[in-house]
Parts: structure tokens; sequence; C-alpha cells
């Protein structure tokens, strides 16, 4: 047994609160003991004295980071390369704030989807479950994982979307794919473009993840300068001093917007439908190879403006290719 | 009183810091060479001595928690054994479905047809007795009260208690003089080292309890169980309980006895110690022993299985293919919020944690009623397949079915448990297999099945933390969680020690909020936010060594230490002067020669 014994008298472990058992005002009734899951988007502290992600914070807080969250990338969702066809392994973290002490037997699901914004019908890649015990501190990181295995097709495009939620039958995931919104649900991209050939031309979906037909405004931009440096440092890149130029267009190539440093589309989908449109991108100069940035696609239910619904990155990187 | 793994800790520390202590006289150097050969070839005397005051606990004690014990165990194994069945059954079912041309699929179809309502049986059996053992754990009786905090004198008080608050250090000397070879040397040195353990664990445990043991016994229990899971898990080279019981038991592969030697010794010395005019008749040590065998091999016993694998790829995909509709879920939907049912709660409203101990870990959230839940959901989805096979077979729907899916579990009245459901005959034919194979009830069949199996894993852990919050087995895994994690670090409080809480049994997962019974006292010398392993050094240089170095000398000028601690840190054993419930108490420290 190895034991410090200067250690000894002189612990300094964090202090304990009291809670007292309150003599005059016991409530002795059944406490609430059910999991509290969530997919954590920030699985540490954001700034000194935050508390890493229970899932409370839903919809995700957007602007700037560290305090603003890119929904598109959730450090939750981790995978090995991908490549169209070959294995492919996703690991995602649960965490369980719920009360009491059991330990929740969630499953956890993940999907997979061509570049969409919004998500109608991904596609089924795998389900595991998972022991998730409570960890009832928000101040204490932590969190169990699931990891499962598959292969996407071969037919698949190089880029796609992972999404993932977690589930228990006493805390349900919804059934409407919301990354954004609800707490078991979240996404990851694996897109990610060079600057090789100009302009860049990413197609992808926008999609109603609805049972009701809805009028959405579809807005495209570049992360700030702020986010996207914190973003670069987190892929281990530097951020790229360009100004991308934006437009959008149709699935026969009829451009939708001008050609402007932020597009907006405004757009009516039927209950689960989805359409294709590109989004053509020019850079004012070329990115240096350790250079990146970001554009993000927001998708916004019409009638709470406010309110994102789906999201998609597109990463730039400088091209890197040996000459 | 501190528990298993402290005390084997503080022994294997003791005997460290002896070989370690920079000896020149050589009076010492001798005894402690002695002592040194008869550790090395009575190690399991030693350790038997280290665990005297649990050998007297359980000799003293009518049996009631050791008899509970078992029938948990005997639940535990039984309730893993179901689970495990289940898990055969489920992959059976899914693999014959899956594939019904296979060679093996129509006799794996048919068997798991068969098991899975011997399954349900089986389970269905279990009902009255994990209702009885929840009801029987759930009052804590087997935990008695303290003679002490009965005002009974000293000369009434049962063997366990005398021998931590009255002589405690004159025995440890009698035993050392009285020992007469290795063995009982060694065994002497043991109870020295218990001795010390329990002077420095137990100021440990009054701190984090909030009082003594004799005013918070259910409290001291838990913290004193969390406490050894703490130490066990930071000091990986300790025995486990098993291991404990493996290296402390002597006699035959039949029949396990204290060795004549040991049981001597302590005859002996009890009476050397004690006039025994004027206490109960000295216990029986044999059978103490064997309780005391019995209870660290049983609480040894209770493992979680792994968690239930999920259904076959071809399953899944077709489960969760679509995200807009997930499988179904058997578990009744208005649960009460510990998951159990009749509470009404809509899902949805769930609440995040909290960091401190509060009413989510109160006696009425720790139940085993959702392997009550389970066993009922288990009968009524074996009838509902026992009903709709045979439509199934013939590519129909079975309206049962969608019925069982759509009802409210606890809305009708449950079944009477002297009702065993009945095993009926649902063998099926290849061709009815191959039919079965593509109906969507099937899939949700398949569904239901890993839902029951989750269900059942998760009553298996409600289960283990209900006979954890109840005082019988160790937390082990679950010390992180706020209700046991408050006993591992010593809080800041000036107002010690608190008086018994009312209502205990609903309260004890607090720290005390009841007056503070004086005249006050200091809990231990332990600094505020001090871990469990600051006592066990503590034991060894404070009280260990000292007092072998005194014995080993023939000198006598250390005192009886009170060794539940119950006036605070190096308090010698005490005597109130009229009731303890007098406030303040009148405490009359006891002469070296008091009983």
């Amino acid at each position: 047994m190895e034991i410090n014994r200067e250690a000894i008298m002189q612990s300094t472990t964090h202090h304990q609160t009291l809670t007292h058992s309150g003599e005059s005002a016991p409530d002795d009734r059944p406490g609430d003991t059910r999991p509290y899951l969530c997919i954590p988007y920030w699985e540490t502290s954001r700034f000194a004295g935050d508390p890493v992600d229970i899932g409370q914070i839903r919809p995700l807080p957007t602007g700037p980071l560290p305090t603003g969250v890119i929904s598109w990338e959730c450090p939750g969702i981790q995978t090995t390369p991908y490549l169209p066809g070959q294995e492919l392994q996703v690991t995602v973290d649960v965490r369980n704030s719920g009360q009491g002490s059991a330990t929740a037997i969630a499953t956890v699901v993940v999907y997979w989807a061509v570049p969409t914004v919004g998500f109608a019908k991904p596609s089924f890649f795998g389900a595991t479950t998972v022991a998730a015990p409570t960890m009832r501190d928000p101040m204490v990181p932590g969190f169990a994982s699931a990891t499962m295995s598959g292969v996407i097709p071969v037919t698949a495009p190089n880029h796609i979307c992972l999404l993932a939620y977690v589930t228990h039958s006493l805390d349900k995931a919804n059934p409407v794919a919301d990354p954004i919104g609800d707490r078991h649900w979240a996404q990851r991209n694996l897109i990610a473009v060079s600057t090789k050939t100009s302009p860049i031309i990413i197609p992808f979906f926008a999609a109603n993840p609805f049972d009701t037909e809805e009028l959405f405004e579809l807005r495209v931009r570049a992360l700030d300068r702020r986010t996207l440096e914190l973003f670069a440092l987190r892929m281990k890149f530097e951020p790229g001093e360009v100004q991308p130029r934006l437009r959008l267009v149709d699935g026969l190539a009829r451009p939708m917007t001008d050609q402007t440093s932020e597009a907006r589309l405004r757009l009516a989908l039927g209950s689960h439908r989805q359409r294709q449109y590109s989004l053509m991108l020019d850079l004012d100069r070329q990115l240096a190879p350790y250079q990146l940035t970001a554009i993000e696609v927001v998708l916004y239910q019409s009638k709470n403006r406010e309110r994102p619904v789906g999201s998609l990155g597109i990463v730039v990187r400088g091209d890197d290719a040996e000459a | 009183m501190i528990d298993y793994h402290a005390h084997t800790l503080a022994l294997e520390e003791a005997s460290k810091t002896l070989a370690a202590a920079p000896f020149t006289d050589a009076a010492l150097l001798s005894a402690r060479n002695e002592i040194q050969i008869d550790l090395s070839v009575a190690n399991g005397h030693a350790m038997l001595g280290a665990l005297v005051d649990h050998l007297f606990a359980h000799a003293v004690s009518d049996g009631s928690e050791l008899a509970l014990l078992n029938r948990a165990a005997d639940l535990w194994d039984r309730g893993v054994a179901l689970y495990n069945d289940l898990g055969s059954v489920r992959d059976r079912f899914e693999s014959s479905l899956a594939a019904p041309g296979d060679p093996d699929a129509l006799s794996q179809f048919n068997t798991a047809a068969f098991d899975v309502q011997l399954f349900a049986q089986k389970a269905y059996a279990m009902q009255a007795e994990v209702i009885g053992l929840r009801d029987d754990v759930s009052s804590l009786k087997y935990l008695t009260t303290h003679p002490r905090q009965l005002d009974e004198p000293a000369n009434s008080w049962d063997w366990s208690s005398l021998l931590l608050g009255r002589r405690t250090d004159a025995l440890v000397r009698n035993l050392s003089r009285l020992a007469h070879d290795s063995g009982t040397r060694a065994f002497a040195f043991g109870a020295l080292a218990s001795y010390g353990a329990n002077a420095a664990g137990s100021a440990y445990l009054g701190a984090v309890v909030g009082g003594p043991r004799r005013s918070h016994r259910f409290r001291d229990r838990i913290a004193r169980n969390t406490i050894g899971s703490w130490l066990s898990r930071k000091y990986l080279t300790t025995p486990s309980p098993g291991k404990i019981a493996k290296i402390v038991r002597f006699g035959g592969p039949n029949r396990a006895v204290l060795p004549s030697g040991v049981e001597q010794l302590l005859k002996d010395a009890l009476k050397a110690t004690f006039d025994l005019s004027r206490t109960p008749e000295p216990p029986n040590l044999q059978r103490g022993y064997r309780r005391m065998l019995r209870h660290l091999q049983l609480i040894d016993g209770f493992s979680r299985p792994p968690v239930p694998a999920p259904p076959q790829s071809v399953w899944l995909a077709k489960l969760y293919g679509d995200p807009s509709n997930p499988p179904p879920s058997l578990r009744p939907q208005d649960v009460g919020l510990s998951g159990d049912p009749g509470g009404g709660v809509s899902l949805g409203s769930n609440s995040s944690g909290n960091p401190a101990p509060s009413q989510s870990d109160n006696e009425k959230s720790s139940t085993i009623c959702g392997i009550i839940v389970a066993i009922l959901i288990i009968i009524d989805l074996i009838q509902a397949f026992v009903q709709c096979i045979v439509q199934w077979a013939k590519k129909q729907t079975c309206t049962f079915w969608d019925n069982m899916l759509l009802k409210k579990l606890w809305e009708k009245d449950p079944p009477d448990p002297r009702d065993q459901p009945p095993t009926t005959d649902v063998t099926a034919s290849s061709s009815e297999l191959t039919a079965m194979a593509s109906n969507d009830q099937v899939t949700q069949l398949i569904a239901c099945l890993f839902d029951i199996h989750m269900q059942i894993w998760e009553a298996l852990d409600r289960a283990y933390h209900f006979l954890t919050f109840h005082g019988l087995i160790y937390p082990q895994s679950l010390i992180n969680v706020p209700v046991y994690s408050q006993f591992t670090s010593v809080p800041a409080t000036s107002q010690w020690p608190r008086r018994p809480v009312s209502d205990p049994v609903n309260r004890y997962h607090l720290y005390p909020g009841s007056p503070l019974e004086h005249p006050a006292a200091a809990p231990s010398g332990f600094p505020v936010g001090a871990n469990p392993d600051a006592f066990v050094p503590l034991a060894a240089s404070r009280f260990i060594l000292p007092l072998w170095e005194q014995i080993a000398r023939g000198e006598t000028d250390t005192q009886n230490l009170d060794l539940d601690a119950d006036r605070g840190f190096l308090h010698p054993c005490w005597a109130t002067g009229k009731s303890i419930n007098e406030d303040p108490v009148n405490v009359r420290t006891l002469d070296y020669g008091d009983q």
C-alpha cells in the first residue's frame, strides 16, 4: 500500500457541501431518479465557472465561441477516418445527469446523411447500448461512450453528416431529428473540401424534419472571426484571412441568390421532403495548406425566425497536395 | 467501528510502520524480530485479530442481518440467472426469425418459445420473495440501537458494544500478554491493529456522519461501507471480502473452526480484562466466526452482469431505420419519479441532478419495485406472445398484441401471485416460422424482449443500490454518487455531535440537522476535505506503534480509548452520569480500571 504520509491530516480535496436532514421540513416523497440524458456538445468547461453540457441549454447557444456552440460539430461524436465503402467506427459520448443513484441502459442510434441541413430521412448506420451511471455534478466532466462499427455504401459521397441520438424508455428522444433543440440528438459533419478548384461547388439538401409542411429560411455565411479562430484551433489549423463570396443555386444550377457574403433564401417544404441546392463558393485569395475557413448553412423555421432547426458546416482547407 | 477493508489496510500499514521504525532499544529489536516472524507464518491469525470487533459483532447478533443477506444473495443469483436466460432466449428468437431457412432455425425458435414461458414462470415465482425481502430490509431493524442510547447500564451491554466502549486498551494488552505461540501472538498483533484502526477510523466516521454510531446507526453503516469501498478502490491490493474469508478460514473443508488457541486466548483475555460477574455470558465465538466467514462470502457475490447486447444487426436496422418511428417500449409511461408505478408523472419532465444528497436519495427513492414492474410486464408480454403466435404463423395481424402495446399496464389489477402462468405448446413448423419472420409485430416482439432485458438489468442495478443504501453490501462503484461520496470527505462543520434525528429511516441519507448534543466536542483532527486514507496511517503511527512499544517495554501509561470515538477523537471510555438524553450529557470519563 502506498500512502503519502505528508498528506496525512492535510488533505485538501474540495469542501463538501452539507445538506442537512432539515428536522423541520422533511420531504419523504420519492425523488426523481429517472435518467437525464444528452450527447454533450461541450464535455469540459467552455470558460471558467462554466458547467459541462448536461443538456439543459437547448436550443444550443448561438453566437461567438466560446459561449456559442457549433451545432454541426458535436465533439461527443467521434469517428475513424471516413472512406465510402470501408468500415467506419463511430463513438458517441453520453452523459446521464439524472438524480438518484441508478445506472440507465441507454440506447444510442447513429444515422448518416448526404450533406443536409435539417434531416428528413437519414440512413441507419448502427445502434448499441451503453450503461450510463448518473453524473450529478455538472462541474465535473464525465460521460460513458458507446462505440459501433458499420460500412457506409461505396456509392455515398465523400462528405457526409453523422446524426446520433440517445434514448431510454424513461427519457425518450424526440422522434424529430433535432440536434439543436433536443438534448438527446447531436450532429457531426464529415465535410471538408480543399481550394484546389474555384469556385468550389458543394451540393447539399435542405430538408423538413417535421410532420407538417413548413416555411423555412436558409442562411449561409462564413463563421465570424473569433469563432473561426477557436474552431481552427480545435481542428489543429490556423484561421484563413479570406472573404468568401457565396451564392446558392438550385438543383438545376439556376442561381437562387446574388453572390454575397451572406446568402438568404426562403423556401417551403412538405412534410419530411427535401430539396437539393448547391453552394458556390469563391474565395478572394488562396488558403495556405495550414489554414482553413468555414461556412455555416443554417435552416430557420420561418414562424420562429430565431429557432434554427438544422445546420451544416463546410470546412475549406488550403490545398496540401504535394507538388 | 470500521469495516473489513479498513481493518486489513490498517494491519498492513501497522506491519510496514513497525518494520520501518528506527529502533535502537535491544528489547524492541528483539520483540520486533519475533512478531515479524509470527506475522509471516501466521498471516491468517493476524488478519483474524484485525477483525476481532466484527467477530464479536457477529457472535452477539441475532443473525437477522445475515439471514436477510442470505435471502438477498439467493434472490440476486436467481435474478442474474433469469437475466442470462433471457439473453439466450432473445438470441435464439433473433437468429431463427432472421434466417428461418437455416437448418437450426426451427429448433432454436421452438426451444426459445418454450423457454420464454419458463422464464416468465420463474420470474413470477420470485415476486412474493422480492416484496418480502424489500419489506424486511426497508425497516432496517437489523441495525439495533446501541445500549448506551437506551440508557442501559454497562453490565447489561452486549459484548460487541462492551469491547468498543470499555477497557479497550486493557484487552489489547492482555491479549498480547497471554499470547504464547506464533498464531496467538499474530492474532494479538492483529487485535492491536484493530484497536488503533478503530480509534482513528471511528473519529473519521463520526466526522462524516455528523455524530457517533449510537446516535446515527443507519447513517454510520452506509458511511462505514462507503469508506471501505473507497479504500479498496484506492489501494488495489486490498483483498476482496471473499479473499479475506479465505485468509481467515481455518478448519476442514466442510466446517470452518475458529482456532482453539485463539478461542482460548480470547476467553482468557476477557477473563483477565473484565469482571465477568458484571457482564453477560461471553458469546459463542465459534458461531460468530462462522457467521463472519459467511458474511464475507455473501457480500462478495453481488456483481452486476454485463449490459444487454443490442438486437442483432438485421433487427437493429428494422427497429431504428426510421427515427420518426422508434420501437415500442412496454415500460409504463405513467410511472412515478423513481421509475416505479403509480406516480402519474408524465415523461419529458425529467430533472437533472444535484451534486449534494437530496430527495432523490431518500429511502422511498431507493426501492426495488423496478423488479416487480419488470415481472408484470414479462407476464403480459409472454401472454400476448402465446395468444398471437398462431395468427402470426398465418401472416395475420394480432389484435391482442396491439391491445397489449396500447393498454396502460397499471390500470389493471396485478395478477394473483398464486396463479402461476401456464406453459402452452406453441411449437411452430418451418412454413409458420417463415411466415412469422416478416410480420411487423414479430419485429416488435424482438424490440419488447430487448426492452425487457434492459429493464431487468436496471432492476438488478436498483436492487444493488437498495441493498447498498440499506447497509447490507458495499457500494463499490457507486461511491461517487452523492449519497455515498458525502462520506469520503470531511465536511466543514463547527457543531458536533448531533443528536439522533427524528424519523431516521427517512432522513439518514442527509447530514443530521438535529440539535447539538452538549457538551460539544471535536469529531476528529482531520482537516476539512480529508479523505479516508487520512486515518489509516494515523492509526499506525499514532496508536498501534506507540502501544506496541509500550507493551514490548512493559510500560503502562495509556488510556482505554472509546473505539466508537463516541465523544470525538482520542476520547477515553466514558459513562453517562444519568441519562444520555440529558442536556448537557453528564460525561464521566472512566478510570483505567473502570468497567
